[in-house]
C-alpha cells in the first residue's frame, strides 16, 4: 500500500504543480457559475420540434446539486480522458520510467498508483466544481444553500465516472497504437457515443419501465437524475409520458415551466449502479498490465508491427543492428580540413520547407499512407472512369471531403509542439531562422492538406464546382493554423486534437453549417463560413508567430 | 572576436539565483568553464546562446549587446546543449541538412560540411540510418556535428563528452582543439581532464558566482609546491581527510596512496609532486567553501 501511495502521490504532485491545470480549474469553476445562472440547463422537453416546451427545476440546492453532478460527469466524459492521459508519458518524458523499471515494484502496483493519481486529479476537479457550485448557489440560488445536497451528486454521479475514465486513459497509454492521436480519435468517436448510447433506449419510458441493462450502462448518471426528479416533474406536468431529461447549454426561455425539486432519499439502485462503475475501472487497470511494457520506451514505430517481425526473420534486410559500430577506419583528424563557411545568409527556405514536410510525413504507420493515397486517388479514379458526372459528387462532398480533412490530423497534431516533444527547442531558438522554421512548419502542414484533398479538388473543378474552392482554401489553411497555434502555446498536441475533432465532427461531418469550415454543405458556403475560417486561420498563424517572437525576444 | 559578459545575473525565484554578478571577457581561444553540478554553468550557457534572458547585466558579441539584439550572434553561433534531442525518424544526413538550412547555409556548403563533419565525428557509415537507431554516444556526436555545421565564430558546448567512450572522448577533445582556431569556444563541463586537454583559459563557477578566470598555467601555479603524495594505513584516512584537502586516493597493498594539498609536508615520507589542473580546481572550490 505504501508503494501504491507514493507512486500516486508523486505523479499527482507533478501534475497539480502545472500552470496549465490552473487554467483548467478556472474553467471548471466557471462551470460552477454557469450551472447556477441557467447557462447549463437540465430540462425535460415536451412536445415535438414544432411545439417544444421545456420543463425545468428552480434553482434549489437539491436541483443545482444534480446539475452540478451531471456537469462533473460531462466534464469527465468529454475532457477527463484528455486531462488524465499522459501519466505514463510523463515518466517517460522525465526519464523516471527507467528508474521505476529497475525497482522491484510490480506492474500492477505501478499502474494502480497511476490510476489513483488520475482519480485524485478527478477529485481536485470535483472539489473546485463543488466549491464554485456552493458559492454561486449562495449568491444566485433559491432557498437555503444546503452543502450536502449540492455536493452529494458530484461524489455519487461524477466521481465513479471519473474513476472509470481514468482507468480507460491508462489502458490507452499502455497500448502502443492507442497511445497517441489515433487513441484520442478512437475515444472521441467510439467511447463517447457508447457512453451516452443507452439514453436513446429511454425514449417514452418512465423510470420504472427502463430496463436494468440500460440503467446499468448509464455512464453519466442521467437516469439517476430522471428517477430522482420525475415525481416533482409529474406534480407540475401530470401528462408527461416519459423520457430522460436533456442536459447541456439548452436555450430555455421565459416560457419554461418550472417545477420544484427539494431533494429526496436516493434509491438504493443508484448507489449500486454508481459504485459498480468502479468494477470495470479496476478490471481495466488490471488488464492494462498485459500490454504494459515497463522496459521499453516505445518511440520507434519500426520496432513493432509486421515490418519488425519480418525483418527479425530476415535480419539481412534490416541491415546493421542498433549496437553495430561503424566499420570504416577513422579518419585522421590531422589530415582533415573543414570547408570554411563564408555565407550564413543563404536562406535555404525551400530546403527548410522540404525538411519540415519530411518531418511531418515520417513515422506514420503504413496503413496511414495507404488510406492517404486512397483519399487523394479515389476521386481522380472516379473522374477518369465515370467522367465529370454531377450525380457522383454527393458522396465525395459529404464523405470523402470531410475525411480528407481529418485524416492528416496525425500529421498536424505534432505541429507547434514538435521541437518541445523532441527536445530541440533550444537549438531552433538559437538558430538564425527560428521564425522561418515555424512558417516552414506551417507551410508543410498546408502542403499535406493540399496533397490529400487534391483528388477531391480536381474532381470538383472538373465538374465546374468553382464555389467549393473557398471551402478548400479554408480547410487547408485552418487545420494547420489551429495546430501550430495550439501546439506552440500549449506545448502539446492535445488541445488541437480536441478542438479540431469537435469542430470537424459538428461541421464537416454532420453538416453543422456554422462550423462547416470546408464547405461540405451548400449553406455554409452561401453564408460565408469558409471566409470566416480563412480569416481565423490568419489570426491563428499570427498568434503562433507572436509566441515564437516572445520565445526568442 | 570577443564575448563580453558584464555583471550577469539570472534569478529564478526570490532567493534563488542561477548565476550572479558574473563579469568575463572571452577572446579567440578555448575557454573551459568548470564548476560542480548546480554551479550555474548551464544557465550561463543558455544566456550566452540567447535561449534565456538574464535578470541583470549584459552580454555583448563584438560590441553588440546580444540580449537586446540576439540576431547579432545567432548566425555565427554553434551550440551543443547539455540536454538535447533529435528527430528520430530522420536520418543523420537529413537531420544535418535540416539544421544547416536553419543556420542559413547554402546547399553546396552544407553538403560539403556534412561530409566532413560526419567524418570528423566518425559517423560517416551511419549517415543514412535513422537517428532513432543511434546509441547515446552516437547521438552526442550528432550534437557535436550540428554545432560545427555553420563554422561558428562562437562555439558553445555544454558537457560535450557525456556518454562518449574513452576513445571517442579523446577524439572529441582533439577535434575541438583542431577546430578552435579563429573562434571563441566555450566548453562547459565538470570533467576536469576535458578542460585540461583542450582549454587554454579557465573560468571556475561555484554556487552561481565566478571564482576565477585565468590561464591554465596561472591556475596551476596557485598550488605549486603544495601537492603531496604518500601512503597511509587505511585506518588513518579519515583523520587525514579531516586535516587536509584530499585530491584523490588510490588503494595499494600497503594502505591507501593519498594525494593532498598542504602548505608543508604532512608526513616525513610525503613526496611533493607537480600539481595538476584538478588539484588547482579542487583548491579553488575548497577555498570558496571556506569563505
Amino acid at each position: 500500500m505504501r508503494k501504491l501511495y507514493h507512486i500516486a502521490r508523486a505523479d499527482f504532485l507533478q501534475r497539480i504543480r502545472s500552470r496549465r491545470l490552473l487554467v483548467v480549474l478556472a474553467v471548471i469553476a466557471y462551470f460552477g457559475y454557469l450551472v447556477n445562472v441557467g447557462q447549463i440547463e437540465l430540462v425535460y422537453q415536451i412536445g415535438n420540434e414544432d411545439a417544444m416546451r421545456h420543463v425545468g427545476g428552480v434553482n434549489t440546492a437539491a436541483f443545482i446539486g444534480l446539475k452540478a453532478g451531471l456537469t462533473g460527469s460531462a466534464v469527465f466524459l468529454f475532457g477527463g480522458f484528455y486531462l488524465m492521459k499522459n501519466s505514463l508519458r510523463r515518466d517517460r518524458l522525465h526519464d523516471v520510467e527507467e528508474l521505476v523499471a529497475s525497482t522491484p515494484i510490480t506492474d500492477l502496483t505501478y499502474l494502480f498508483g497511476k490510476w489513483l493519481s488520475n482519480v485524485a486529479l478527478g477529485v481536485v476537479i470535483l472539489v473546485v466544481l463543488g466549491f464554485a457550485t456552493v458559492v454561486n448557489h449562495a449568491v444566485h440560488g433559491v432557498g437555503p444553500t444546503n452543502v450536502v445536497a449540492l455536493v452529494k451528486p458530484l461524489i455519487l454521479l461524477a466521481l465513479p465516472l471519473g474513476a472509470l475514465i481514468g482507468a480507460l486513459a491508462l489502458v490507452f497509454e499502455t497500448v502502443e497504437w492507442l497511445n497517441g492521436t489515433l487513441g484520442n480519435a478512437v475515444y472521441f468517436f467510439v467511447f463517447m457515443p457508447l457512453a451516452v448510447m443507452s439514453l436513446a433506449a429511454t425514449e417514452g419510458a418512465m423510470p420504472g419501465e427502463i430496463q436494468v441493462w440500460v440503467k446499468a450502462t448509464d455512464a453519466l448518471g442521467s437516469l439517476a437524475v430522471y428517477d430522482l426528479t420525475v415525481d416533482a416533474l409529474l406534480a407540475e406536468v401530470p401528462q408527461y409520458n416519459g423520457g430522460a431529461p436533456s442536459f447541456g447549454t439548452i436555450q430555455a426561455d421565459e416560457t419554461m415551466v418550472p417545477f420544484r425539486y427539494d431533494g429526496q432519499t436516493w434509491p438504493l439502485w443508484i448507489y449500486a449502479q454508481r459504485t459498480a462503475l468502479l468494477l470495470p475501472a479496476i478490471v481495466l487497470v488490471t488488464l492494462a498490465t498485459v500490454p504494459f511494457d515497463r522496459f521499453t520506451s516505445t518511440e520507434s514505430s519500426e520496432k513493432s508491427g509486421w515490418v519488425s517481425r519480418l525483418t527479425s526473420v530476415l535480419p539481412t534486410i534490416r541491415g546493421k543492428s542498433e549496437d553495430s559500430k561503424p566499420t570504416t577506419e577513422q579518419t585522421s583528424l590531422e589530415s582533415m580540413s573543414l570547408t570554411p563557411v563564408t555565407d550564413r545568409k543563404a536562406g535555404g527556405f525551400g530546403r527548410l520547407v522540404a525538411a519540415e514536410v519530411r518531418l511531418a510525413l515520417r513515422g506514420q504507420p503504413w496503413w496511414w499512407y495507404v488510406i492517404a493515397v486512397m483519399l487523394a486517388g479515389a476521386p481522380v479514379v472516379t473522374l477518369v472512369t465515370t467522367g465529370p458526372a454531377e450525380n457522383s459528387l454527393t458522396p465525395f462532398r459529404r464523405v470523402v471531403l470531410p475525411l480528407t480533412f481529418v485524416w492528416p490530423i496525425f500529421v498536424w497534431s505534432a505541429m507547434g509542439a514538435r521541437t518541445v516533444t523532441h527536445r530541440l527547442t533550444a537549438l531552433v531558438l538559437a538558430s538564425k531562422y527560428p521564425i522561418r522554421q515555424l512558417f516552414a512548419e506551417w507551410i508543410a502542414g498546408v502542403l499535406v492538406a493540399i496533397s490529400l484533398s487534391s483528388g477531391v479538388l480536381i474532381l470538383f473543378l472538373a465538374t465546374g464546382q468553382i464555389g467549393t474552392l473557398i471551402g478548400f482554401a479554408s480547410g487547408v489553411l485552418f487545420a494547420p493554423s489551429l495546430a501550430i497555434a495550439a501546439g506552440i502555446w500549449t506545448r502539446s498536441s492535445t488541445l488541437f486534437e480536441i478542438l479540431y475533432l469537435v469542430l470537424w465532427y459538428i461541421g464537416p461531418l454532420n453538416g453543422g453549417v456554422v462550423v462547416d469550415f470546408v464547405g461540405s454543405t451548400t449553406q455554409s458556403i452561401e453564408i460565408g463560413v469558409p471566409f470566416v475560417f480563412v480569416a481565423l486561420s490568419i489570426v491563428l498563424l499570427g498568434m503562433a508567430i507572436i509566441r515564437r517572437k516572445r520565445e526568442i525576444a | 572576436m570577443a564575448l563580453c559578459i558584464n555583471q550577469l545575473g539570472k534569478q529564478y525565484a526570490e532567493d534563488i539565483w542561477g548565476i550572479r554578478d558574473i563579469t568575463l571577457e572571452m577572446d579567440e581561444d578555448i575557454h573551459g568553464l568548470l564548476g560542480p553540478n548546480g554551479a550555474g554553468k548551464s544557465t550561463l550557457m543558455q544566456i550566452l546562446t540567447t535561449v534565456m534572458k538574464p535578470t541583470t547585466g549584459s552580454v555583448s558579441w563584438n560590441g553588440t549587446d546580444i540580449v537586446e539584439s540576439p540576431d547579432a550572434v545567432r548566425p555565427v553561433l554553434g551550440y551543443l546543449p547539455q540536454d538535447f534531442g533529435i528527430y528520430p525518424d530522420l536520418t543523420l544526413e537529413e537531420f544535418l541538412e535540416y539544421m544547416a538550412a536553419l543556420r542559413g547555409l547554402d546547399a553546396e556548403t552544407a553538403s560539403a560540411r556534412i561530409d566532413e563533419l560526419t567524418k570528423l565525428t566518425n559517423l560517416v557509415d551511419v549517415r543514412t540510418r535513422k537517428l532513432k537507431t543511434f546509441s547515446g554516444g552516437m547521438r552526442q556526436r550528432v550534437g557535436i556535428a550540428q554545432a560545427l555545421l555553420n563554422d561558428p565564430e562562437l562555439l558553445i558546448v555544454d558537457e560535450p563528452t557525456v556518454g562518449l567512450d574513452p576513445e571517442e572522448r579523446v577524439r572529441l577533445r582533439s577535434a575541438l582543439s583542431n577546430t578552435a582556431t579563429d573562434r571563441v569556444v566555450v566548453l562547459s563541463t565538470h570533467i576536469v581532464p576535458d578542460v585540461e586537454s583542450t582549454a587554454n583559459k579557465i573560468a571556475i563557477l561555484d554556487d552561481g558566482r565566478l571564482l576565477t578566470h585565468t590561464s591554465v598555467e596561472a591556475l596551476i601555479d596557485n598550488v605549486a609546491e603544495m601537492v603531496y603524495e604518500f601512503v597511509v594505513p587505511r585506518a588513518e584516512l579519515s583523520t587525514i581527510r579531516d586535516q587536509y584537502q584530499v585530491c584523490s586516493t588510490v588503494q595499494r597493498s600497503a594502505g591507501v596512496e593519498v594525494r593532498l594539498m598542504a602548505e608543508s609536508p604532512p608526513t616525513e615520507d610525503a613526496e611533493q609532486v607537480p600539481p595538476t589542473l584538478e588539484d588547482a580546481y579542487l583548491d579553488a572550490i575548497d577555498q570558496q567553501h571556506e569563505v
